[in-house]
């Protein structure tokens, strides 16, 4: 099986000099295609920075990451939104839904950023698998944090990305909303033989996954 | 990178920037209408001064009075000159000078006379209330009649059918003159009036003092071929140098240049107002980009480049821009007929509204350097915001992008903007200075902003948190601080300015006015209203020194024998005094009185004063 994620001997240090704060010191892992992993640790461990890092958001400070065996250490600004447009499909903890655009049209704006257009009906298609098909074209701000995050996943996943970055996807959900939205990311990632990195803190969830990353002060355990 | 010229990523471009038109107006809507403003105040600047521009060089026929005009000055035309004028087209003689018309009862005003012969007016004519009064002058009857403005109609409280005394003849006032044709050689301002050619002679109104102006204005017997007429009637003048010709092109130019002086100062203001309005923008993008904080970063994160985003929201700015400019434009092009309202009915201007393409491409190409400008800054600054702060769930607020490349950017966009304004302006260098003068006030109150932040730091024991807070805002990294500085330090500079140079304005031309006035001249009036003038020059001017003598008109024929021509020539200034209808003082038959006006110190009038003693010395023969 070849790595979708690779990370070699990666830091990650804000500030300078004496102020310099090193939140990741030298990992090393990979994540193999259509693996599922959960990275737990403690709060401020520097489980977050390893998502950020892999989604191309934030630069390593030293070491090697590739993502389906592309560096991405150094790339220009627009590179990296292709690799991103092309490879990956990030869930964050607070929806981050854009607030003027509907349900669907949250959605097609992943279709429409990896320039495929008028594909409408297939967001459509994808939310109404979620069980949002009354809510298609409900603004954010009238849909619950469970709809929310369901569109947020749809959003994630609607460009059939081979990597699935989630930062604590259940954090702002409650039990009942938290375990079906994870049946609902296992059940996809399994069927559509994608690699899914997960932050989390629920034990729970983390069992579930192929594997789990442990991490303390920086490193991995 | 973003690929305008594709069309799928156009229409997504244009797709999103109309959503977020129709969802988020009300962010927008500052923009819009700052925008606007600014746009309609450059629009009407444009659109009145083309409208007039228009309108004067479409009638510089009739602002002349004729095809060509010729000034003699104080003497006439000899008769064979004006034979030969006759023999070109219909001529028109006309003699302007300043006097003083009366009613009994009133203070007498200072008018400006036109006596005119029946050819005129030779373009256009004269309009009256009440209608059609106008031939009225050319009437032979007993009593002449005159035609007076509205300025004399309420100085003098007189109306049509009541008498006015103008060097002791008494004329019936048949009307007041709305309009004269002759615009650009009309004395519309002040008081005028306008009597018959025959009247002036009849009556002898020929003494009328140093100020008399001779004119004539001919329209060739063929319009089309007016060039060889104009160089005949050159060469039929050309035996005096003194005698200056007029084309109606030139006639106008003095009236559009005045217009174009005006018209380019209210732009440089309303490119001032664009600025100041493009600071507000530039507030306002920013603000903009920073509630949107959050939606850009979800964008990034999916796959858009910050390039994208920026296109999006340049592509909304320039539809903004588009829209208001149209409407500002179709606004200014109809000013024409506001401002006909507004323009005295007496300069009989009708402007009429004319929209040009050029015009309105003009009006967005500003818009577009001084939004460009504003709003680079402000959206360049979107590659700043991170995407990864979604994952940290905290927003840093962006401040306006001054990257080398920008800096090189917005200097090249200046440059442009004031190369075109320049361009189009007849004062270069005032226009020059005054951009120059613009970037280095700003330049300025960014200076003082700084110091103020510095000022501030060092005192800053403030108990009160929301005084800390305040204080925090101001000396952040990215404080708003020195770009309000700037918009309000330019803003009230600005007005200040506009201020001082009105009141310097009225200053000098207040100032002006005795020192463009002459040190000596001389008025005949009837000596009825003597007292009454002498009164009212000293309530204006009490160190005036004033003269009454008694006039006979004549003129040098020889001195010593000599033949006067010969002594003295037609281009010596002083000629008027000892050759043609030269008034004598110290002759005590006649009726009529000689004013002898001088400012105290005057030299000249000195030397004129000598000159008349000179003359009683001698033995010389009146004509």
């Amino acid at each position: 099986m070849s790595a979708a994620i690779q990370f070699n001997n990666v830091s990650l240090s804000y500030g300078v000099k004496d102020d310099a704060v090193e939140v990741l010191k030298g990992i090393d892992f990979s994540v193999d295609s259509e693996e599922v992993i959960s990275i737990v640790g403690p709060s401020g461990s520097g489980k977050t920075s390893i998502i950020m890092l892999a989604s191309g958001l934030e630069t390593a400070s030293k070491g090697s990451i590739k993502i389906n065996n592309q560096e991405i250490v150094g790339l220009k600004e627009s590179e990296l939104s292709e690799v991103r447009r092309k490879n990956i499909g990030i869930v964050f903890q607070s929806f981050y839904l854009i607030p003027n655009l509907t349900a669907v049209e949250n959605v097609l704006l992943s279709l429409e950023a990896n320039q495929q257009y008028n594909l409408e009906k297939n967001a459509e298609t994808l939310l109404g698998e979620f069980g949002l098909s009354h809510r298609l074209h409900h603004l954010p701000s009238e849909l619950s944090g469970g709809e929310q995050q369901r569109v947020a996943i749809a959003r994630a996943l609607i460009n059939k990305p081979k990597i699935i970055l989630a930062d604590e996807p259940t954090g702002n959900l409650d039990t009942v909303n938290s375990d079906s939205m994870m049946d609902l990311l296992f059940d996809y990632t399994k069927k559509s033989q994608t690699s899914l990195v997960m932050v989390t803190h629920d034990n729970s969830i983390a069992n579930r996954c192929d594997r789990i990353i442990e991490i303390k002060d920086g490193q991995i355990v | 990178m973003v690929r305008l010229f594709d069309i799928q990523q156009f229409k997504l471009i244009n797709k999103y920037a109309l959503r977020d038109f129709s969802r988020s107006y009300k962010k927008l809507w500052v923009i819009t209408s700052t925008l606007f403003v600014s746009l309609l105040l450059l629009s009407l600047t444009f659109s009145v001064k083309e409208a007039l521009n228009t309108e004067i060089a479409s009638n510089a026929k009739e602002l002349l009075g004729g095809d060509i005009q010729i000034d003699s000055d104080i003497e006439p035309l000899p008769p064979k000159v004006v034979d030969q004028f006759n023999a070109l087209g219909k001529v028109s003689a006309a003699i302007e000078f300043a006097t003083m018309l009366s009613k009994e009862g009133e203070s007498p005003v200072f008018t400006e006379l036109r006596a005119v012969d029946n050819n005129y007016p030779l373009y256009g004519e004269i309009e009256t209330i009440p209608e059609e009064m106008a031939n009225i002058i050319f009437s032979s009857s007993l009593k002449p009649h005159v035609l007076i403005n509205e300025s004399i109609q309420n100085l003098l409280n007189v109306g049509p059918g009541d008498d006015v005394t103008i060097m002791g003849q008494k004329f019936e006032v048949a009307g007041l003159v709305s309009s004269v044709p002759d615009l650009a050689e009309s004395a519309v301002f002040g008081e005028f009036a306008i009597i018959s050619m025959d009247s002036y002679e009849q009556f002898g109104l020929s003494s009328g003092g140093s100020f008399l102006d001779h004119k004539y204005r001919i329209k060739f017997n063929n319009s089309s071929q007016t060039q060889e007429p104009e160089t005949i009637v050159k060469s039929i003048i050309a035996y005096d140098d003194t005698i200056k010709t007029r084309l109606p092109g030139q006639s106008g130019r003095r009236l559009s240049s005045v217009i174009d002086n005006f018209s380019n100062f209210l732009n440089l203001v309303s490119v001032s107002a664009m600025v100041i309005a493009g600071i507000g923008i530039s507030n306002t993008l920013l603000s903009f980009v920073n509630q949107n904080n959050t939606s850009i970063a979800v964008k990034k994160s999916i796959g858009f480049p910050s390039s994208f985003i920026q296109t999006m929201y340049f592509y909304e700015i320039i539809l903004i821009l588009l829209s208001t400019s149209i409407i500002a434009y179709l606004l200014g092009v109809f000013s024409p007929l506001l401002a006909n309202e507004l323009l005295p009915k007496s300069l009989g201007i009708d402007l009429q509204p004319t929209f040009s393409l050029v015009g309105y491409l003009n009006i967005l190409f500003i818009g577009l350097l001084v939004v460009l400008i504003f709003s680079i800054p402000s959206l360049y600054s979107i590659s700043e915001i991170k995407a990864a702060s979604l994952f940290r769930n905290s927003f840093n607020p962006v401040s306006l992008n001054f990257s080398v490349k920008n800096i090189l950017l917005l200097g090249v966009l200046v440059v442009i903007l004031t190369t075109y304004f320049v361009n189009q302006t007849d004062q270069k260098l005032y226009t020059v200075l005054y951009f120059v003068a613009f970037f280095t006030t700003m330049l300025i109150f960014y200076g003082v902003s700084k110091l103020l932040m510095i000022f501030i730091k060092r005192f800053h024991k403030f108990s009160n948190n929301s005084y800390r807070i305040a204080y925090r805002n101001i000396v952040a990294k990215k404080s708003l601080a020195p770009i309000m500085t700037i918009s309000l330090g330019i803003g009230l500079t600005l007005l200040l300015t506009l201020s001082f140079v009105a009141n310097n304005l009225k200053k000098e031309i207040s100032d002006s006015i005795p020192s463009m006035a002459p040190d000596l001249f001389f008025v005949s009036i009837d000596k009825d209203i003597q007292e009454d003038l002498q009164s009212f020059i000293e309530g204006v001017d009490p160190n005036a020194e004033i003269e009454f003598s008694p006039m006979a008109s004549a003129s040098f024929i020889s001195l010593n024998d000599i033949p006067i021509e010969e002594i003295v020539s037609r281009s010596n200034r002083s000629a008027w005094v000892v050759r043609g209808i030269g008034e004598f003082l110290g002759l005590k038959s006649q009726s009529q009185t000689i004013l002898l006006l001088r400012e105290s110190g005057g030299s000249r009038g000195m030397r004129a004063r000598c000159l008349y003693q000179w003359t009683v010395g001698l033995h010389m023969t009146l004509g």
